[in-house]
């Protein structure tokens, strides 16, 4: 992020499936009280959501918490997501499964909502990182 | 009286009370939405099976929903209208679990019918082409 430096919310979410609605909800509400408008803040909690999702999901140790941080400036909002995934590969294409299939749109989501997404693997913990510029 | 009450301090007590009620708030909260998620309504009308009141579609409550409908399916009852009306959360595992429910109705040669979605679960629900595979009755 560059320009005005950006207001932060950060959050360390236990690995817990029904934590995830409110955390998310959460930093909704911040990104509504840095002036976002609905059609920015919705996205950003789906994305958010499901990313979450998938960090407990793939965590190599459930009793470390996920990172949640978000920052919201005049021109994008960042969330950042960190996870202690082992095993899990960002895939190289993302395409939405056939309608009939239960699994597998949680990746999509995140890609159709965000503008940029951003995943780097680190020693003992991984990044997620995505973007959204902001409308006028 | 109120505000001779209002100016005096808390006792000791008070704080001990008002401490864990602060402790115990996180909890008291999630053990409310547990509540609130086990307070979904179901009612059957001749062979169609509505649920109603339901708030959250989630990873956390997705597959307990989707078994608590097919266990609560009876002989006869093919259709099923799932009222989201009050839903303001649904994410992909919600979403998984209504594909599921629609291949049960399906195996009864009934239908699944999604009513009155908001603005933000319609969305959703385009976006990933749901609008496909459901019948979306709007308000």
């Amino acid at each position: 992020m560059t320009g005005t430096c950006p207001a932060a919310w950060h959050l360390d979410l236990v690995c817990d499936l029904k934590a995830v609605p409110g955390a998310a909800a959460a930093a909704r509400h911040f990104l509504l009280a840095q002036g976002c408008g609905e059609p920015e803040s919705v996205p950003c909690e789906l994305a958010l959501v499901e990313a979450c999702n998938n960090a407990i999901l793939h965590t190599a140790d459930p009793k470390l918490p996920i990172g949640l941080e978000v920052l919201c400036s005049p021109e994008q909002i960042e969330l950042r997501i960190t996870d202690h995934a082992e095993q899990f590969e960002w895939p190289a294409r993302i395409e939405l499964p056939d309608v009939e299939q239960e699994t597998g749109r949680g990746l999509y989501l995140i890609v159709s909502v965000m503008d940029s997404v951003r995943y780097s693997h680190g020693s003992g913990a991984n990044v997620l990182v995505l973007s959204k510029r902001r409308t006028a | 009286m109120l505000s001779r009450r209002v100016l005096q301090p808390i006792s000791d007590f008070e704080c001990v009370v008002l401490r864990f009620v602060i402790r115990v708030w996180p909890h008291l909260l999630r053990w409310l939405g547990a509540c609130r998620d086990r307070a979904m309504k179901l009612d059957v009308e001749g062979d169609t099976v509505r649920v109603s009141a339901v708030r959250q579609l989630g990873a956390a409550n997705a597959s307990a929903f989707r078994d608590w409908i097919r266990d609560a399916l009876v002989e006869g009852e093919k259709n099923l209208d799932i009222d989201l009306s009050q839903t303001t959360f649904l994410d992909s595992c919600g979403l998984g679990a209504l594909v599921a429910l629609n291949k049960t109705v399906r195996g009864r040669a009934g239908t699944l019918r999604l009513l009155h979605p908001a603005p933000s679960v319609q969305q959703l629900l385009e976006l990933t082409r749901m609008d496909q595979l459901f019948e979306i009755v709007k308000v």
